[in-house]
């Protein structure tokens, strides 16, 4: 039994180390599913955006006509300020909540394990469903949060009053942080207890534990989240902009981009127009997130290099 | 520098005691080293010394003050971890320092100490380096020059040593007690290891059961321990143990027996304590046993393992009633299969009651 296993882990490894038709056998699947779903659809999408298309006509070719008419759209131009300062608003609030939450949460106990179970659970829940719950608990007559508002005598429309939508969808995202929160949690969880026994024998008040040893240990955890984050703000905006508010209220406090190009696309059905729009949402997150690559490869080589430049 | 006493201190995880009645006195400036198996209790005990864990009962006092209680920072004391706990984002001048940043003491003062204490632990050539390249040696090195660097009344090493090469263990043993003793630190240094324990502590305190069994001189460990479990712990080997009755000749083990005028001196005083403890296990230690050529009388065996340690050698002989260790110089040929007989100076015999306790112990030689 036991060489038949020392033998099956060995012809394991030496396929790894020989059979490249192996290791491509393997990323097949994988490989076939990003062609088909993902590069697939942005070669199409980048094809699209240089025409006009209304998937009944046959589709015109129109060169950079769709990007100069996006440049001067006034309802791009909202949804892309109103992108920008939802992402700028959420993701520092969201990283800030998944840390804070790991590091109050991450010594084992009953009670800690309670609280992991409560931060998780705005994360599994469906879209739809959150999105009923904060309608819910923000609604202006018979929700709770106005209810105790109304007792300091205030009452805010949260999603009726353009000024306040956008922070109100900001505060809708502040809670689905279940995924980085998990991050976070093992990260703090890798670095080793020693260095607290160091630092409490040492006489390191709490503030200079979490400025001088957690958050640098944290540092590079913390940055591969906030670029994460950013990817996926996106996302995170669409379906409540969709659901709860379709943009609104008027004119446009929370058309965000990718609304904007979901009702250019499928509702005027201006395919062309729409992916003109998406190819500068995607040509924007890229190069936010290059650059925040470059400013975590720096990072990371400061650190590994024997001695500092 | 102060002082560091244990006074019967109990501590319980769960239903596992693992410190019951506690007991150890360390004066100011000495270096006393635990020696315990693992899981004994030893990290347990430095720990509620640091404040890093608090006892169930019992005090512990730093100087002349109870410092039960105390937070960590306020006691002043110093602690080396098996795991050395340093942090990868600082370099070692900046890890060094780090107490002495969190106290805001002035920059070129921190350099000055921080230079200084490298000097003594051996590691000023390092200290612009990060630490992710350092060896296990030199990391263990900038361990102690940041637990050193801000003079603590008293030095708690945890193992320090016992996750390095045996090369670098036996460099930084030397460097440890310099640089302790340079500063005159009061120090306890708790290891697994009886010849590190040895070679560190001017005294030597054997944990078992959750407690101290003997605090004596590594000398004193090896001449007189208190009991069997101390005297199989003392030693390069193990001790030969050889179970005996009392018989009309004398003592008998198997067919062999040692006659009343050949007994050991403590034996043949005959005192109240050996009287109502009969002896019922002798020891002898490997380098206690000569070998000779088997003849009438002589317990002789066959030779079943050598281990050449250089100028000495150990010999383990299975004979008809178990298996004797000699330790010999290594001039003399031994080889496996040899027929050998074994003897044993009576002098060197140490005596054990039925509840291990040692009722006699050689004289020494000289």
């Amino acid at each position: 039994m036991n060489t038949a296993c020392v033998s099956a882990h060995r012809t394991g490894r030496g396929d790894m180390r020989s059979g490249r038709p192996a290791t491509i056998a393997g990323l097949l699947p994988f490989g076939v599913g990003v062609a088909l779903l993902l590069l697939g659809p942005i070669g199409v999408t980048g094809v699209l955006a240089f025409t006009d298309y209304d998937a009944i006509r046959p589709s015109r070719f129109v060169g950079f006509d769709n990007f100069g008419e996006l440049w001067n759209d006034r309802v791009f131009r909202i949804a892309v300020w109103n992108s920008g300062a939802h992402v700028a608003a959420s993701v520092p609030l969201r990283l800030a909540g998944a840390l804070g939450l790991a590091l109050l949460l991450h010594r084992p106990s009953r009670r800690t394990r309670f609280g992991r179970i409560a931060v998780m659970l705005p994360t599994i829940l469906p879209d739809a469903a959150y999105a009923l719950v904060w309608l819910w608990l923000l609604n202006p007559l018979y929700g709770p949060v106005n209810a105790i508002a109304s007792r300091f005598g205030a009452r805010p429309g949260w999603f009726s009053d353009p000024s306040l939508a956008l922070p109100a969808m900001v505060l809708m995202g502040a809670f689905q942080i279940g995924e980085g929160f998990v991050i976070c949690l093992a990260a703090r969880q890798l670095i080793p207890p020693t260095v607290y026994d160091v630092a409490a024998v040492e006489g390191l008040r709490p503030v200079q534990v979490l400025r001088r040893i957690t958050l640098p240990t944290m540092a590079p955890t913390l940055l591969l989240l906030g670029l994460r984050d950013l990817g996926l703000a996106a996302h995170n905006s669409f379906s409540a902009a969709l659901l709860i508010t379709d943009g609104g209220p008027a004119p446009y406090a929370t058309t965000v981009v990718p609304l904007f190009v979901y009702r250019t696309s499928f509702e005027y059905l201006r395919f062309g127009y729409g992916a003109a729009a998406t190819v500068v949402m995607l040509v924007a997150t890229g190069m936010v997130v290059a650059a925040q690559l470059l400013v975590i490869r720096r990072w990371a080589w400061r650190t590994s290099s024997t001695d500092r430049p | 520098m102060a002082a560091l006493v244990w006074q019967s201190v109990y501590r319980s995880f769960g239903k596992a005691e693992v410190l019951r009645g506690f007991d150890l006195a360390v004066a100011d400036g000495e270096i006393v080293a635990v020696l315990g198996a693992s899981g004994c209790g030893k990290t347990t005990a430095l720990r509620i010394a640091a404040g890093l864990d608090s006892a169930d009962d019992g005090q512990v006092l730093i100087g002349n003050d109870d410092a039960t209680g105390w937070l960590p920072k306020q006691r002043g004391v110093g602690m080396v971890f098996q795991h050395d706990g340093l942090l990868p984002h600082l370099d070692v001048a900046e890890n060094i320092g780090l107490s002495l940043r969190a106290r805001r003491v002035d920059r070129a003062e921190i350099d000055a100490r921080v230079a200084a204490v490298a000097k003594l632990v051996g590691c000023h050539h390092l200290l612009d380096r990060r630490t992710q390249r350092l060896s296990g040696g030199e990391r263990q090195r900038v361990a102690l020059g940041r637990a050193l660097v801000r003079r603590p009344e008293a030095l708690l090493l945890d193992e320090p040593l016992s996750s390095l090469d045996l090369e670098a263990r036996v460099d930084l043993r030397s460097v440890v007690v310099e640089a302790v003793r340079s500063l005159g630190t009061t120090a306890v240094f708790v290891t697994h290891d009886h010849a590190e324990a040895s070679e560190v502590g001017d005294r030597v305190a054997v944990m078992g059961g959750g407690a101290i069994g003997q605090i004596d001189t590594p000398e004193d460990l090896y001449w007189r321990p208190v009991s069997l479990t101390i005297a199989l712990l003392a030693g390069v080997r193990s001790l030969n143990v050889l179970p005996v009755e009392v018989c009309e000749s004398g003592w008998c083990y198997g067919p062999f027996s040692l006659a009343h005028d050949a007994w050991p001196p403590w034996a043949r005083r005959s005192t109240p304590s050996t009287e109502h403890r009969p002896v019922v296990h002798l020891g002898i230690r490997p380098e206690h046993v000569q070998l000779v050529a088997p003849s009438a009388g002589t317990v002789d065996g066959t030779v079943s393992q050598v281990l050449h340690l250089g100028p000495d050698q150990v010999v383990t002989v299975d004979h008809s009633l178990g298996r004797m260790t000699v330790r010999t110089s290594s001039a003399r040929r031994s080889a496996v299969g040899d027929r050998l007989a074994m003897s044993v100076n009576p002098r060197f015999l140490y005596g054990f009651d039925e509840h291990g306790v040692c009722v006699g112990t050689p004289d020494r030689p000289g």
